[in-house]
């Protein structure tokens, strides 16, 4: 599900306000799937706003989803050097 | 005294409920955060002499139900089987609501895409084809404003259709 030549980790282990893109998922289908049906799919860009080390807030287009540590951890992302508008 | 059963279904935040009062002349209570409307509020629309059973059903991400609210809008719409489902996306962000359209096409329920917001979409320069959506997806589309009322004329000549 993901590419080679890129560099990719677990979504907490991201910056706070920082972009980042979906690369792909690990761990179980059924997280894979829910996140897809929330907006969440490899190549989408979502800006994570808040980590407190339990839970995550991150903005996806208008809406903003909050996950639990598990869930972003299946999360695997690229983070963006560029400013994303 | 009513002639059929309508259901607007769509993600949550969407405008769902703004588009039930508009047609309702309610005043089902709005907010602008996700998950407002947890379940599911009736009201009548009259369309040329006719009465209409509207259902406002709760924000859904998917008919695979995980939440009460999505168990609520789901079985609604596979058991109730309304005459048509109207569903409403933000035309700002369509790829991400199209996932349900998706499904509530698999359903086999007759659809009325409503593009929500399409003054956002405008203001950011994205340019909505309602014709090309609709022509892929072989149900009617139909663009809205729904907090300027713009739109609801042709939303009530696609229910007049039915």
């Amino acid at each position: 599900m993901k590419s080679q030549s890129e560099v990719s980790l677990p979504l907490p282990m991201a910056s706070e306000g920082s972009h980042v893109r979906i690369v792909g998922f690990h761990g179980n289908q059924r997280n894979a799937h829910r996140l897809a049906e929330l907006g969440m799919n490899p190549g989408v860009i979502l800006t994570l706003l808040r980590n407190n080390g339990g839970s995550l807030l991150v903005a996806v287009g208008d809406t903003r989803l909050a996950l639990n540590y598990g869930m972003a951890q299946a999360v695997l992302v690229c983070p963006l050097e560029r400013e994303v508008s | 005294m009513s002639d059929c059963i309508l259901a607007l279904a769509g993600n949550p935040n969407v405008g769902k409920s703004t588009i039930f009062n508009a047609l309702t002349g309610m005043r089902q209570h709005i907010g602008n955060w996700p998950g407002k409307t947890v379940e599911r509020k009736e009201g009548h629309v009259q369309v040329s002499g006719r009465t209409m059973t509207l259902v406002d059903l709760p924000g859904t991400y998917s008919l695979a139900a995980r939440s009460l609210e999505e168990q609520i809008a789901r079985d609604f719409i596979v058991r109730s089987q309304p005459k048509a489902v109207i569903n409403v996306l933000d035309a700002a962000n369509l790829e991400r609501n199209l996932y349900l359209t998706a499904q509530l096409l698999e359903t086999g329920a007759r659809l009325i895409l409503v593009l929500n917001m399409a003054d956002v979409a405008t203001s950011r320069g994205l340019v909505l084809n309602p014709h090309a959506l609709s022509d892929e997806l072989g149900c009617p589309a139909i663009t809205m404003a729904a907090s300027k009322g713009q739109g609801l004329a042709e939303l009530r000549a696609a229910l007049q259709g039915l």
